[in-house]
């Protein structure tokens, strides 16, 4: 459950966290994350994200294949919604391993969510 | 020709001190050159240099033993030494032609008046040269008739020793023999130098290594100490309460961010709560004293559970945003009722349910989650939500708090998952909390891998008057 201090470690790890990058349509930028969203895996992942959103009108981050999501992870999905909260989707909320911390942290409710990325790509071409 | 006194294994020892002619030679501290104060302080500042290159009794060394045949082989003497003059010896660094000796006195030595000048010396007959014939190396057994040298002279030229070369034959010299004399005892300076600055890089090393493990133990006990502080010395005596906790850090130096405490507010109640900060080290460390103190002291202010939320998200907002973090606290309010149970008001901001441990009808353990849902975690958003539970802990109950660093570990291991922390406490057979907590940290320390996270702990449930004597 670390954040910035474990940057310099990330290297040291076995990542087992991917991050899979589509364009859509225009304006539309589907994340799909695979794997481990831990303190090790997820200032990576940060990253990515922060790049894909500077450049997009919509950034749907697709969790639905996420194994864990620690509080790093809840912190990034936070800290990329502080940022612009029009710009942040979430698709694949229907996993239980990302269901239950959203639900536990109350954090659910702040996420404009979708049960599967075509649903928010739906949603957004027509909005 | 030429014996020592004691053979090879004399002592090193400057009471001890040897003379090459094998007679008892009386103790003279210093020659006629000490008798004016200028000349005792230089003296001083030679012994010093000689001190400083921490070359007097050191073992036998080539690159010296070298020098000492090469001055023998180029002079065409059967003795060649390299000495370095103490206080009251003479010390042979290296010495060719001559068994078993390694000091003399500096009385009967010749080079005392070696290092008196700058120029190599040279007595072509020791038998007639004013300045030797007191000498009890000329006199004596020795024999010593010839005697050059060239001293050992340090950058900032203190003579520490000579390269000497010996005959029992008087004989001439010329100069350029004596310059080579000189080039050797250069050579030695070299070497001295080289060895010096070896040895200063040896200690350099040695105190870097000292300073870097006296660093690394100061760090530790720094942490260690401030963990000590972020938790409570102890819970407190509640009467008729069996409280029990635990702390199991992952590691030191990442000072975690668990926390809980347990303490009076008026009224006769008791506040209580248990957090996780997101994240480790010395921001977390911060974070974790910031909610620790904000939490004690809302709770004074208000006690009920929500406001005491309100009020901590409302301190993480206020911090400037690098050094912003979110927690997840689980906060409540004890109140003894008559009958012995205890009335809890339990509010979650986003964190982990409790665990109320009931006797179910068959008189084993049911384990229900306490969880007031829609609790949002601390320091996320401003005007964040805190959702309350109220539950009566009867006697023979357990409330159980704890931390994700419990629940959260690899599907590949041994550790707790899902529902595998409810399925252990019912399988447990009682609902004592100091056992109960004593159990799951005996069950903690089996698990592989071990834990990823710091895991903190909390349980209490009330206690039968009968069983409290």
């Amino acid at each position: 459950m670390i954040d910035d201090q474990a940057e310099s470690l990330a290297g040291l790890h076995d990542v087992p966290v991917a991050v899979e990058i589509e364009l859509p349509l225009a304006g539309i930028v589907v994340a799909r994350v695979h794997g481990e969203l831990d303190f090790l895996t997820t200032p990576a992942v940060l990253r990515t994200l922060r790049e894909q959103a500077d450049h997009a009108t919509h950034l749907v981050v697709d969790v639905g294949e996420v194994e864990f999501m620690g509080s790093s992870a809840l912190a990034m999905l936070v800290a990329l919604h502080d940022a612009d909260p029009a710009v942040l989707h979430l698709a694949g909320v229907l996993n239980r391993k990302v269901r239950r911390p959203l639900e536990i942290t109350g954090l659910l409710g702040l996420f404009n969510t979708f049960d599967t990325a075509e649903d928010a790509i739906a949603a957004l071409s027509t909005s | 020709m030429i014996q020592a006194a004691g053979g090879r294994d004399l002592p090193r020892r400057r009471d001890n001190v040897q003379t090459l002619d094998g007679s008892s030679d009386p103790q003279v501290p210093f020659g006629p050159a000490l008798e004016t104060d200028e000349a005792r302080s230089a003296e001083a500042l030679r012994l010093a240099a000689v001190a400083r290159y921490d070359i007097l009794d050191t073992p036998p060394d080539g690159a010296f033993d070298r020098v000492a045949a090469l001055a023998a082989r180029w002079m065409d003497t059967p003795i060649a030494t390299v000495t370095i003059v103490d206080e009251d010896r003479i010390w042979f660094k290296a010495a060719h032609g001559l068994d078993g000796v390694t000091q003399v006195s500096r009385e009967s030595g010749l080079c005392s008046s070696a290092i008196q000048q700058a120029e190599p010396y040279m007595v072509a007959d020791a038998l007639t040269d004013a300045r030797t014939t007191a000498n009890s190396l000329v006199h004596g057994g020795a024999g010593v008739r010839f005697y050059a040298a060239a001293p050992i002279t340090t950058s900032d030229g203190h003579r520490l020793g000579t390269v000497n070369v010996l005959d029992m034959q008087p004989r001439d010299v010329a100069e350029s023999d004596l310059s080579v004399l000189s080039d050797l005892a250069a050579i030695v300076m070299d070497e001295l130098e080289l060895r010096l600055s070896a040895l200063h890089l040896v200690r350099a090393e040695r105190a870097l290594r000292d300073q870097s493990e006296r660093a690394k133990a100061e760090l530790e006990r720094f942490a260690s100490t401030l963990q000590r502080t972020l938790l409570p010395p102890a819970l407190p005596e509640i009467p008729g309460l069996e409280l029990a906790c635990h702390y199991y850090p992952t590691s030191v130096r990442l000072v975690g961010g668990d926390f809980y405490d347990v303490f009076p507010i008026p009224g006769g109640r008791w506040a209580f709560f248990l957090g996780d900060v997101c994240g480790h080290g010395a921001e977390a460390a911060a974070l974790t004293s910031l909610a620790r103190y904000t939490l004690r002291a809302a709770a004074w202010h208000d006690p009920d559970p929500v406001s005491v939320l309100t009020e901590l998200n409302a301190a993480l907002l206020a911090q400037p945003r690098d050094g912003r973090g979110m927690v997840t606290v689980m906060a409540g309010v004890l109140s003894p009722e008559p009958d012995g149970g205890f009335h809890i008001t339990l509010a979650s901001g986003g964190h982990e349910p409790a665990l109320w441990l009931r006797p179910d009808r068959n008189g084993g353990t049911a384990v229900t989650e306490v969880w007031p849902q829609g609790g949002m975690i601390i320091g996320a958003v401003h005007d964040a939500a805190f959702a309350v539970r109220e539950i009566h802990l009867a006697a023979d109950e357990a409330l159980l708090l704890y931390t994700d660093g419990l629940t959260e570990f690899p599907e590949s291991g041994s550790g707790f998952r899902d529902d595998d922390l409810s399925r252990f406490l019912a399988e447990l057979g009682h609902r004592h909390p100091r056992t109960l907590v004593a159990e799951l940290v005996e069950k903690l320390s089996t698990f592989d891998p071990p834990p990823a996270d710091d895991v903190a702990l909390l349980a209490f449930g009330p206690v039968r008057t009968d069983a409290m004597e």
